[in-house]
């Protein structure tokens, strides 16, 4: 098991740093694509699913966009996929 | 010559690419529709979901003697332009000042500097010999291919290199053109460049954009297969190539460049950017749409591109062609980045010669059904070429930051006489500038008011701490401009500085892009180093973690005409943008290249701009080259050595007519500029004066004034003895005895060696003089009883004409005459 406050805190660093996002703009459920404030796009989301396989295995590829949404969101994936992970591996 | 419209042709060309080693191989295996696409053998693929490309045969380069040390994307060109030159017939014995030479590449030497960074990381803490510093990163910029090219041709021009990435070779080509048209050179020797490398593939494959089935233009468009390579053309004026009975192989009729002010690695879906480009180069050439016989497409393969690209050709030709034929030959030789448009210009050019269109290939009986459905009446010829007569060709290249350039030659020139022309009037209006002591020109204006050297007899500056300053932009800076985090952050610090500056000059020239101007709005930026600083973070990583870990998120930025691509993006600018990186000159060449672009029609009004950044890497190279000081060494003293600065200077130039007629107040007219080289070894500038007197020289001539009507210099001494030594020579040459009362203003005594921004820096410090803005100046000398430079102070009432002067190593100089504006 991973402990989900330490992937999001991780995923913020990550999107702060890599990103260039500001980090008091960053709450766990701003809006991360579109049009709004953080306005991420199409090259930003191929970093975020890079980070999710280097730094936890996890596979983002070809998932539904409401995955990447918020911090919050992108956290949950982790969490529930890097869980069933473990599983496989156990079996 | 200065004021005649002249003609350009072209007398020679070479190339050297994945179809072969000379023009004929290449051609003959295009024509044939042979593919020079095969498994990647240079670079590590391990990991990696694609793994094909484009590579040069070891076989093709023959027996290139001493060439074959060279760095990779220098080889290549020096293969093709001695095939061009041998072709064109000139011999180039002696230094010429009629020759001038521009490049254009995208990455440069990114190999050296793979091998610079793997042997730190194999040998942490390793001490670098001279030599092998100058052969490893010395060739990282992609401003010395030129240098080395200006050696062999005897180039006492302009040497100039074209930075904007995919479309570099094609915009290499049309500015080649501008020099001859403008009267400031009579051959240029042209080169597009690029070695296949692991920067720009690990680049495109984090960004998912390689095709591993191997690149399918207008087909499957999976994506983009790397190539490289070089082309090379000998451009020369009709009047010349006809007095020398030159063998002509095709008028250069016309060109456009735009930019989609959209994406920095997207086309506009509109496709409107792209179509605008086309619009311009057939309004230059005077034809017709319907004349176009065939378009070598831009056609990289990926998705974007193809469905954006497919819809301009189609919007642009449909209804008005029915007979143009259309391919990617990239389909064949791979896309050689900057090299692409000089490769894809002599393939043209020989299709146009030869009456035959080249194929896109790799198309199946299936796929050719397809392809009619999505192009119609619009002829795609697949897999081998065909016959077809033809007048005129035309050739595309759209690139990274939205930069978009046409190009069209033609069998049939217009009329042989030359026309009179007159000289439209420039002048600037607008000044912006981020330096280490601050951003916006007020503040530099105050810093030149509290500066005291002259008060210092002695002064050296040691205690100025320049090299501790960096320059900087701060949230306050883009809310003031109304930029949203979500654009800013993507930006690298040069694109900050570029941006901020940028704008700033913008609103100092009361200048509002809008849907009226914004197609007739142009951008120049020169840049020394342009993006190595973030090209070698990526590099480093890469090397560390493998090139399957490229970040996509950087690799945009590594780009040089990065900066330019988010200023035009920022500003909504849709003109003319180009991003010329020569060295620390570029800074002012920006300025000539502006007057050039207002003259020639291209632009009614143009942001041109230095900008260099800082960061670690770049201060590290400069320190390696065994170029900087920790502490500043006072000018035309007796030590070797800079102080390493950053930033950027921007300055609207516009029509005298158009600030006129809106009663905008300008700072000076900008009354001429000219270009200056004498080779003395990529890195070094001892023994070079010659190229700043031709420099010195062409300016006053192109501004129509004589060395005794100038009042000062705003020249480039930043404290190296060797820089500074010839600097003064040239001026004691020009001027003799009045060097006496002819102050020298000297800028990077208060900001320190900022590259292209302080030779920008040099020009708006001058117009600021020229305007009232700046009375007094105490960084400046004159000569003393003995011909040495002394300190003085020197008040700026009065003067009329100020002559502004940039240097780059290599012994390539640029110098631009500004006039004062009465009233």
């Amino acid at each position: 098991m991973i402990n989900e406050n330490e992937v999001k805190a991780e995923l913020k660093k990550f999107l702060v740093e890599t990103l260039g996002i500001e980090e008091n703009a960053l709450t766990d459920d701003v809006i991360l694509f579109g049009d709004g404030e953080i306005g991420l796009g199409s090259i930003d989301a191929l970093e975020i699913i890079a980070f999710a396989d280097s730094e936890y295995g996890v596979s983002m590829v070809g998932i539904a966009r409401e995955n990447f949404a918020t911090v919050n969101a992108i956290t949950a994936f982790i969490v529930a996929n890097y869980a069933k992970d473990e599983e496989k591996k156990e079996e | 010559m200065n004021d005649k419209v002249r003609r350009c042709v072209v007398t020679g060309m070479g190339l050297i690419c994945a179809l072969g080693g000379n023009v004929e191989e290449c051609f003959s295996n295009a024509v044939k529709g042979i593919s020079g696409i095969s498994r990647t053998e240079s670079v590590d693929t391990k990991g990696c979901y694609a793994d094909l490309s484009a590579e040069v045969r070891e076989s093709f380069f023959g027996d290139d003697g001493e060439d074959c040390e060279k760095d990779r994307a220098v080889r290549l060109a020096l293969k093709a332009v001695k095939e061009a030159i041998k072709d064109s017939g000139h011999k180039f014995e002696k230094i010429n000042p009629g020759v001038s030479v521009v490049t254009g590449s995208c990455v440069g030497g990114v190999r050296s500097g793979e091998r610079y960074f793997i042997q730190l990381k194999e040998n942490p803490g390793y001490r670098f010999s001279k030599e092998e510093v100058r052969k490893l990163i010395g060739e990282m910029p992609i401003a010395v291919t030129g240098r080395h090219i200006a050696e062999i041709c005897k180039a006492g021009g302009a040497v100039s290199c074209i930075a904007n990435a995919c479309a570099a070779g094609t915009i290499a080509i049309i500015e080649a053109c501008n020099l001859i048209k403008e009267g400031k050179a009579d051959i240029t020797v042209v080169c597009g460049t690029d070695a296949f490398a692991s920067v720009p593939y690990a680049g495109f494959l984090a960004l998912h954009a390689l095709d591993e089935k191997g690149c399918s233009p207008f087909n499957r468009s999976g994506g983009i297969t790397l190539g490289e390579g070089a082309g090379a053309l000998i451009i020369e004026s009709a009047e010349y190539a006809e007095k020398r009975k030159a063998k002509v192989y095709c008028e250069v009729a016309g060109s456009g460049i735009s930019s989609d002010a959209f994406d920095i690695t997207a086309p506009a879906p509109d496709g409107e950017g792209q179509i605008a480009a086309m619009k311009n180069a057939i309004n230059e050439a005077g034809t017709d749409v319907s004349q176009i016989g065939y378009v070598n497409a831009h056609g990289t393969g990926t998705a974007k591109n193809d469905t954006v690209e497919m819809l301009s050709l189609c919007r642009f030709f449909g209804g008005n062609n029915e007979n143009v034929s259309v391919s990617s030959t990239k389909s064949m030789t791979g896309h050689c980045l900057g090299a692409a448009g000089a490769i894809e210009a002599v393939l043209s050019i020989k299709a146009l010669n030869e009456n035959v269109v080249l194929p896109t290939i790799g198309f199946t009986e299936e796929e050719k059904v397809k392809l009619i459905g999505k192009a119609g009446k619009t002829d795609f010829p697949t897999n081998v070429g065909k016959r077809k007569k033809l007048e005129y060709v035309m050739s595309n290249s759209f690139a990274f930051g939205g930069n978009n350039a046409s190009i069209i030659f033609g069998k049939k020139g217009k009329s042989i006489e030359e026309k009179k022309s007159e000289k439209t009037k420039t002048v600037i209006t607008g000044i912006g500038t981020v330096l280490p002591d601050g951003n916006g020109k007020e503040k530099y204006v105050e810093i030149c008011k509290s500066y005291n050297g002259a008060k210092k007899e002695n002064d050296t500056g040691a205690n100025c701490g320049y090299g501790e300053k960096h320059s900087s932009v701060a949230a306050e800076d883009y809310t003031e401009y109304g930029l949203k985090t979500s654009f800013y952050r993507k930006l690298d610090e040069i694109g900050k500085f570029q941006v901020i500056s940028g704008l700033e000059a913008l609103k100092d020239a009361g200048k509002e892009i809008n849907g009226n101007n914004a197609e007739r709005a142009g951008i120049v930026v020169g840049t020394s180093e342009g993006a190595m600083g973030t090209g070698s973070e990526f590099q480093k990583n890469i090397i560390e973690k493998g090139n399957a870990c490229g970040s996509a998120f950087k690799f945009p930025n590594t780009v040089y005409n990065a900066a330019g691509g988010h200023f035009s993006i920022c500003s909504g600018i849709k003109g003319y943008n180009v991003t010329v990186s020569s060295g620390p000159k570029s800074g002012l060449e920006s300025v000539i290249y502006a007057v050039t672009a207002i003259r020639r029609g291209k632009a009614d009004f143009v942001v041109a701009s230095g900008a260099d950044e800082g960061g670690v890497f770049l201060k590290e190279f400069y320190r390696e080259m065994g170029f900087t000081v920790d502490k500043r060494n006072g000018s035309y003293g007796e030590k070797r050595g800079f102080v390493f600065s950053d930033g950027c200077v921007s300055m609207v130039i516009e029509k005298e007519t158009d600030a006129e007629n809106r009663g905008k107040r300008a700072y000076c007219a900008v009354l001429g500029g000219g270009f200056g080289n004498h080779s003395v070894g990529t890195w070094e500038t001892e023994e070079s004066v010659k190229g700043l007197e031709t420099a010195v020289k062409n300016a006053l001539t192109d501004a129509g004034v004589t060395n005794n009507d100038i009042d000062a210099i705003a020249g480039f001494a930043c404290g190296d003895k060797i820089v500074d030594g010839q600097e003064w020579k040239a001026y004691r040459e020009i001027f003799g005895e009045r060097m006496k009362k002819l102050p020298v203003l000297c800028v990077k005594e208060r900001t320190g060696e900022g590259r292209a921004a302080t030779a920008a820096l040099a020009c708006a410090h001058a117009a600021m003089c020229l305007a009232g803005e700046i009375k007094y100046d105490d960084c400046a000398f004159t000569a003393d009883e003995n011909g040495k430079a002394k300190r003085i102070t020197v008040n700026t009432d009065g003067m009329k004409h100020i002559l502004v002067t940039a240097y780059s190593p290599g012994g390539s100089y640029c110098a631009v005459v500004l006039g004062k504006k009465e009233g």
